[in-house]
């Protein structure tokens, strides 16, 4: 029986850089349930980081939904991108410096303050120290805060800095720390019209062209993980939850 | 007597269906992505349906509703099998007086005409072999005909049983124009055709009076109406020239609605009946009439209806097939159709179809504890949510 994996993320392209990597970590082909971004014109959730972080808010039970239906998801996993941490407010809206009146009173995403950009945290955040390690842990931070009562046996969250596109590049030109390159998609992938050969509209991440790029991740996988700590961490997740 | 009861069927090398099989329930419905294969499993239902009680040709074929195309098409082709099968495989099992029966099928494609050849078929009852013929045991035997229904060895009436079951299988893709009687259905079937010709005369059959109540089949005629919630009433009569616009062409018997908003109460008019009101008449008479097949399929069961009205039917539906002892297989985009659908009830099944690397077809059969059914978590947001597989990956 194949095993069944829940994928939290931002948007499809990550999607399919996920399911091509489990499968390369696990070695076998698992069957993949895209749970968000939603697959709904209504887009309850909306898609991008807002999208995953309100997802883990408000599923009630994932623990349930995990063993209440036949056949079962054997585990899910969490993405969102490490670069949240550097261009959004509202994931800082809990941090300690942040002096805010609204603070730990709503939802950060439901926060009048931010809706009306009155939001008064100053990036970048000064609660957290820099670097990698430390980036990856404030956002998992941030989303375990709305997983308190879930098992985590079987849930995984994974944040690829800046974002999965830094595991394209990593994977196509095995780059030293390419997780310190913001913006790696506009800034080096999207730089021309083709990237290694592969057609790439500036604009848009189409599928297609994600297609292609993760089949070179997966096969790519160990000078993934050998240049990004993220990439490290998640086949260390993978493995802690599905094997 | 025991009613006949459909237990497994499996499918290999037809199409995308590379090796499927799946356990019937009396209500089956298929939820998955366009192009996942859906309707390749309605139209390999046909197909089996033909090849046991029939031959397997482009006659056959259209007969059952199942579209016609290139004969290299009905056979799997893909790059990643290296040495393509030889043939496509079927075989469906199921129980019938206490028994258990298997009927299994090879065929190979039809090459020069359009006839399917039987390479071999075999009958198993309780595991235990009633009937076989391969190509090489009886090359004599005419090869482009079934022999479950002319085979000596299954003469018994439970053999004659199970062939009326599965053979009268079709694929049911009702029409609007043709529900209304002004286009003649193309594949006129008994009692209804495919398309839902001749609906009003199947109508006629089941409305009836039983002591004070008027009645639709099995239903009362009060709680058919509740499906129709615009109509008082609805009867089924020779078209007269005051309702009709003479310029409409129409069969012999129309359907005819009263509208319970219109002053003119005595008024019947059929020509305005809206779409959804015909399809739901439509679904209703094939789950009823007695000379309706006993196993049949409808692709995309939502068709035409409001969304809370193909939630209601599904429920009705679904519970007419049971008390017939029908079986259905239908195929939904609507995510209330799943709502009203019993799943705590065995006899109804839900199946999503996935493509897998290969582009095989997967089918899983879905079941959701009572549990989380009572937690206020519909099947519809279920499914929405992306929790039952069988949606669009990337949209
Ligand atoms: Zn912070
Ligand atoms: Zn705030």
């Amino acid at each position: 029986m194949k095993k069944v994996i829940g994928i939290v993320s931002e948007g499809p392209t990550d999607y399919l850089v996920l399911k091509a990597v489990i499968d390369k970590i696990t070695g076998k082909e698992n069957r993949y349930l895209p749970l968000q971004p939603e697959p709904d014109m209504l887009g309850r959730y909306g898609n991008g980081w807002k999208g995953v972080w309100r997802w883990c808010k408000e599923t009630e039970s994932m623990g349930m939904l995990m063993q209440e239906i036949q056949p079962s998801i054997d585990a899910i996993v969490i993405q969102m991108d490490g670069d949240v941490v550097r261009k959004e407010k509202e994931v800082h809206c809990r941090c300690e410096t942040t002096v805010c009146d609204e603070k730990g009173k709503a939802f950060p995403l439901y926060c009048d303050k931010a809706a009306v950009s009155k939001c008064p945290v100053e990036l970048p955040c000064l609660s957290h120290d820099e670097g990698i390690p430390a980036m990856i842990d404030h956002l998992k931070s941030v989303l375990e805060t709305e997983l308190e009562n879930e098992d985590m046996a079987h849930i995984a969250i994974t944040i690829p800095c800046d974002s999965t596109d830094a595991w394209v590049v990593a994977a196509y030109d095995g780059l030293d720390d390419i997780e310190m390159f913001q913006d790696p998609w506009d800034r080096i992938i999207a730089k021309g019209k083709y990237y290694h050969g592969i057609r790439v509209r500036g604009n848009k991440k189409s599928t297609n062209t994600y297609q292609l790029f993760s089949g070179k991740v997966a096969e790519c996988w160990n000078t993934v993980t050998e240049k990004c700590r993220s990439a490290e961490i998640l086949e260390k997740e993978v493995r802690r939850i599905l094997m | 007597m025991s009613e006949m009861k459909l237990k497994k069927i499996t499918i290999q090398n037809f199409k995308s269906l590379y090796d499927v099989s799946f356990e019937p329930g009396r209500v089956n419905v298929f939820i998955g992505a366009n192009g996942s294969g859906k309707s390749s499993i309605l139209e390999a239902i046909g197909v089996l349906s033909a090849a046991m009680t029939d031959r397997v040709n482009t006659v056959s074929l259209q007969r059952k509703g199942v579209r016609l195309s290139t004969s290299a098409l009905y056979k799997s082709k893909f790059l990643s099998i290296e040495k393509e099968s030889k043939t496509v495989d079927f075989s469906v099992g199921w129980k019938l007086a206490g028994h258990d029966y298997e009927y299994m099928n090879h065929m190979t494609v039809p090459v020069d005409d359009d006839s399917w050849k039987y390479f071999a078929e075999s009958v198993t009852c309780d595991g235990a072999s009633v009937y076989g013929r391969s190509n090489r045991s009886s090359a004599q035997l005419n090869n482009k005909i079934g022999y479950f229904t002319i085979s000596e060895a299954l003469s018994a009436s439970e053999y004659s049983t199970a062939a009326k079951y599965i053979g009268d299988y079709g694929i049911y893709q009702p029409d609007t124009l043709t529900l209304r009687g002004t286009v003649a259905d193309p594949i006129q079937t008994n009692p209804i055709g495919l398309n839902g010709g001749r609906l009003a005369e199947a109508i006629q059959d089941l409305l009836h009076e039983e002591g004070e109540d008027a009645m639709f089949g099995s239903m009362f005629m009060e709680d058919m109406l509740e499906l129709i919630d615009w109509a008082s009433d609805f009867k089924v009569g020779k078209p007269k020239k005051t309702i009709l616009n003479p310029g409409v062409p129409t069969t012999q018997e129309i359907i005819e609605f009263r509208d319970k908003y219109l002053k003119d109460t005595a008024s019947f008019t059929g020509y305005d009946a809206s779409e959804g009101a015909l399809y739901v008449l439509f679904m209703l008479s094939l789950a009823m009439h007695e000379k309706a097949p006993k196993m049949f399929a409808i692709d995309s069961f939502d068709h035409a209806m409001n969304p809370r009205l193909a939630r209601k039917v599904a429920e009705v539906f679904s519970r007419k097939i049971i008390e017939e002892n029908k079986t259905v297989f239908m195929t939904t985009h609507n995510p209330l159709v799943l709502d009203g659908l019993d799943l705590s009830n065995d006899d109804i099944r839900l199946f999503t179809t996935d493509r897998n690397k290969q582009g095989h077809v997967e089918v899983r059969r879905v079941q959701v504890s009572e549990k989380l059914l009572k937690m206020n978590q519909p099947l519809s947001r279920l499914w929405i949510n992306g929790v039952l597989g069988g949606v669009p990956e990337l949209l």
